[in-house]
């Protein structure tokens, strides 16, 4: 291709984000082309403050611009339990079923060794260090129901059998398979409700 | 074309909505890539045959590139790999490396015969490291890097007891044991075992018990040889050295 050369930078940055291919990075970076100058300086601030403003509770972990994020420093929640899910938006769509009172820890990830991801890409050392700090009962593993969510859950039931803890699964109400951020509030209330002890 | 092969799901990549890349080691054609459309939708009708490990007959159509799958038959699911993750573990690093040590096309029916016997020993809770090794050896020969055991690889010196040098390839006799500073002391028990790795078919893998010291040292010895000879960073092996580091109750 000859576009001129900040064209084809863009095209190519574009085309580096998941599930954009070459033709619609093109169309996206024509796109920028022609929207006003103050919209595209927001666009990029935006891209750019998404990446320096914001970094990891040190407590449980999720993405925050405040450390300890809002969630860790809301004394009215329940300290006994903590659940565990693997990405951000699971917990946000944890959060909208407004079922859940107690504190979170985000993986980032989930194991897989075939990808080599195992308990130290995944925030675990942070998880057990919390489970011997805190007042914490229970364990709820709110991991995806798929194999590797699945492995997961298993890997971490017994990981933290030495804490005499209560740990729960959260139930399949949900379809094999997917991803927890497409579960709707009930489907994912009714896993929550019929959570299982491992 | 279409082609109908006897394969193993080596490895499983999501490719844009809902598809899934597999690699397969084949029977009949070595180690392919093909694309099974819609396999990540919760329906879809290739079911588990697009999970890792799973053997079954596949049909896939290709004229260059990557094929396409048409159907898939599951002849063994491997079920008992996925529910132990130390399992799934050892399974993972024996796919990996048939998949990184191959390229498209490599491959042979003794091979595939390795390794979904490799996989049947490890579902079958035969000594995984045990099963690890014999195949790490018979990727190693396919490769043409096989360590040399019954001699003293630098003058020929038959006459023991002998150390192992990854660097040199194989057996160091006490004469030329100065020639590898890193060089692994290696007790008859050890080098007999290495030995038979070489020569054996995992198909007749009977039950095995080797002491603990052993395998420490085969581990030591084939851990050193795979990365002075083939140099490639195994992710399920960095994920077997994070199992070992949390040990589970
Ligand atoms: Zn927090
Ligand atoms: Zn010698």
């Amino acid at each position: 291709m000859f576009y001129p050369e900040p064209i084809s930078r863009l095209i190519d940055a574009f085309s580096r984000l998941p599930g954009v291919g070459p033709k619609t990075a093109g169309r996206l970076a024509f796109h920028v082309l022609r929207m006003k100058e103050d919209d595209v300086l927001d666009f990029a601030k935006a891209l750019v403050n998404v990446k320096r403003g914001l970094h990891y509770c040190s407590v449980c972990c999720n993405i925050t611009d405040i450390d300890p994020c809002r969630i860790c420093q809301d004394k009215s929640r329940d300290r006994s339990v903590i659940c565990v899910v693997q990405e951000p938006k699971d917990l946000v769509a944890m959060e909208r079923t407004k079922e859940f009172q107690g504190y979170y820890h985000v993986l980032h990830g989930a194991i897989s060794p075939m990808e080599g991801i195992g308990p130290d890409q995944i925030h675990i050392p942070e998880l057990l260090k919390r489970l011997s700090d805190e007042s914490v009962q229970e364990l709820i593993l709110a991991t995806n129901p798929n194999v590797e969510g699945e492995a997961t859950a298993m890997y971490l039931s017994r990981l933290v059998k030495g804490f005499g803890l209560k740990v729960t699964r959260i139930a399949h109400g949900l379809p094999v398979g997917g991803d927890l951020e497409y579960a709707d509030e009930v489907t994912l209330t009714k896993a929550l409700e019929g959570r299982r002890e491992l | 074309m279409l082609y109908t092969v006897q394969g193993i799901v080596l490895r499983t990549t999501d490719y844009g909505e809902g598809n899934k890349i597999l690699r397969l080691l084949t029977r009949e054609a070595g180690k392919v890539g093909v694309m099974a459309r819609g396999a990540k939708k919760v329906k879809s009708r290739f079911g588990a045959a697009t999970q890792p490990f799973t053997c079954g007959e596949y049909v896939y159509f290709k004229s260059s590139g990557l094929g396409t799958l048409s159907s898939a038959e599951i002849t063994y699911a491997h079920n008992g790999l996925h529910e132990d993750l130390m399992k799934s573990a050892y399974a993972s690093y024996v796919a990996e490396m048939a998949d990184r040590m191959l390229e498209d096309g490599e491959g042979s029916a003794a091979l595939y015969d390795q390794l979904a016997a490799a996989l049947a020993a490890i579902e079958d809770d035969k000594d995984a490291q045990i099963v690890v090794h014999i195949f790490e050896m018979q990727m190693l020969k396919m490769a043409g890097y096989a360590p040399i055991l019954e001699e003293c690889v630098s003058c020929g010196s038959r006459t023991g007891p002998f150390a192992f040098s990854a660097q040199l390839g194989g057996t160091l006799c006490p004469l030329c044991l100065h020639k590898d500073a890193q060089g692994i002391a290696l007790p008859e028990g050890a080098l007999k075992l290495l030995r038979l790795f070489t020569g054996v078919d995992i198909r007749r893998l009977g039950a095995t018990t080797v002491k603990s010291e052993t395998k420490a040292v085969l581990k030591q010895c084939m851990r050193a040889y795979m990365d002075a000879h083939i140099g490639i960073a195994w992710k399920a092996r960095h994920f077997l050295d994070q199992m070992e580091k949390y040990p589970l109750s």
